[in-house]
């Protein structure tokens, strides 16, 4: 009797142990992937004030390629056929620019 | 004077005692390996609980024959699926008889990063030979420390510990 009851019992656990998927979510930081960190059972980016400031001027930089669609609010109003090709010309410009900011000093 | 050279013939007697007691000491060594696995969750975990990571645990425990049944037992962890980590723990094991011990103590990961904890087990002997036994041990941790560990997050782990001891 006794036997049969841990039997029962061992056949019981191995079968709640094969239950359970493999590890999904986190429980530890060290469940995530590098970079990220383990918050309320998922791994998330991990974010810092200086991570922020960081992607900020990044932004703030790549925000200079904004200026095409403040020239195309500008002749957006006059000729759409212009507009583009002031776009164009602007993207284009900008490009060069952009390739020539590096190499220069 | 005659206290004082009383005082002195017991404190010398004693420690003559004493040192001839700690010469006819002897340690009882054994040595462990076990694979370890279970059911772990925590308070920062969605659903009720999951499989823990499968861990190797090899270790060692050493008693005195004058306290046979009282040792201290420290074995070094290695989690190896699905994420690698290394560890240690060092616990206080009580034997019950010949085929059953009960053992407390702490627990912690190292790498890669920190996890500290206390830690409770049961383990039975299964006798194979004069130095060899397979061993059964249903154990208890809980993981309250460290920096592996996310903010307001207790982990626990039911698992069990499969594996062999020789005594040396």
């Amino acid at each position: 009797m006794f036997r049969t009851f841990v039997v029962g019992l061992g056949l019981s656990a191995v079968g709640l142990y094969l239950a359970c998927s493999a590890p999904g979510e986190c429980l530890r930081h060290s469940d995530c992937d590098k970079g990220l960190v383990c918050d309320n059972g998922a791994c998330i980016v991990q974010t810092s004030p200086e991570a922020g400031a960081t992607d900020a001027a990044v932004a703030v930089d790549t925000g200079i390629a904004v200026t095409p669609d403040a020239s195309r609010a500008d002749t957006g109003a006059d000729a759409g056929a212009a507009a583009d090709a002031g776009a164009d010309a602007e993207v284009d410009a900008g490009a060069d620019a952009g390739e020539e900011v590096p190499s220069g000093p | 004077m005659g206290r004082a050279w009383l005082f002195a013939v017991t404190l010398a007697m004693l420690l003559l005692g004493a040192s001839r007691t700690a010469s006819a000491q002897t340690y009882k060594v054994g040595a462990m390996a076990e694979a370890v696995s279970g059911l772990e969750g925590g308070t920062a975990l969605p659903g009720p609980f999951r499989r823990s990571r499968t861990t190797l645990r090899i270790g060692a425990d050493l008693a005195v024959d004058e306290f046979p049944d009282h040792a201290i037992a420290v074995a070094a962890l290695v989690e190896v699926e699905p994420r690698a980590g290394v560890g240690f723990d060092a616990r206080y094991v009580y034997r019950l008889g010949t085929r059953f011990s009960v053992g407390a103590g702490g627990i912690a990961m190292l790498a890669p990063s920190t996890l500290i904890g206390g830690s409770g087990d049961f383990t039975v002997r299964f006798p194979i030979g004069k130095v060899t036994a397979l061993t059964l041990t249903p154990a208890v941790n809980a993981f309250f420390l460290g920096g592996d560990l996310p903010e307001d997050t207790v982990i626990w782990q039911v698992v069990l510990r499969v594996g062999v001891r020789f005594n040396l």
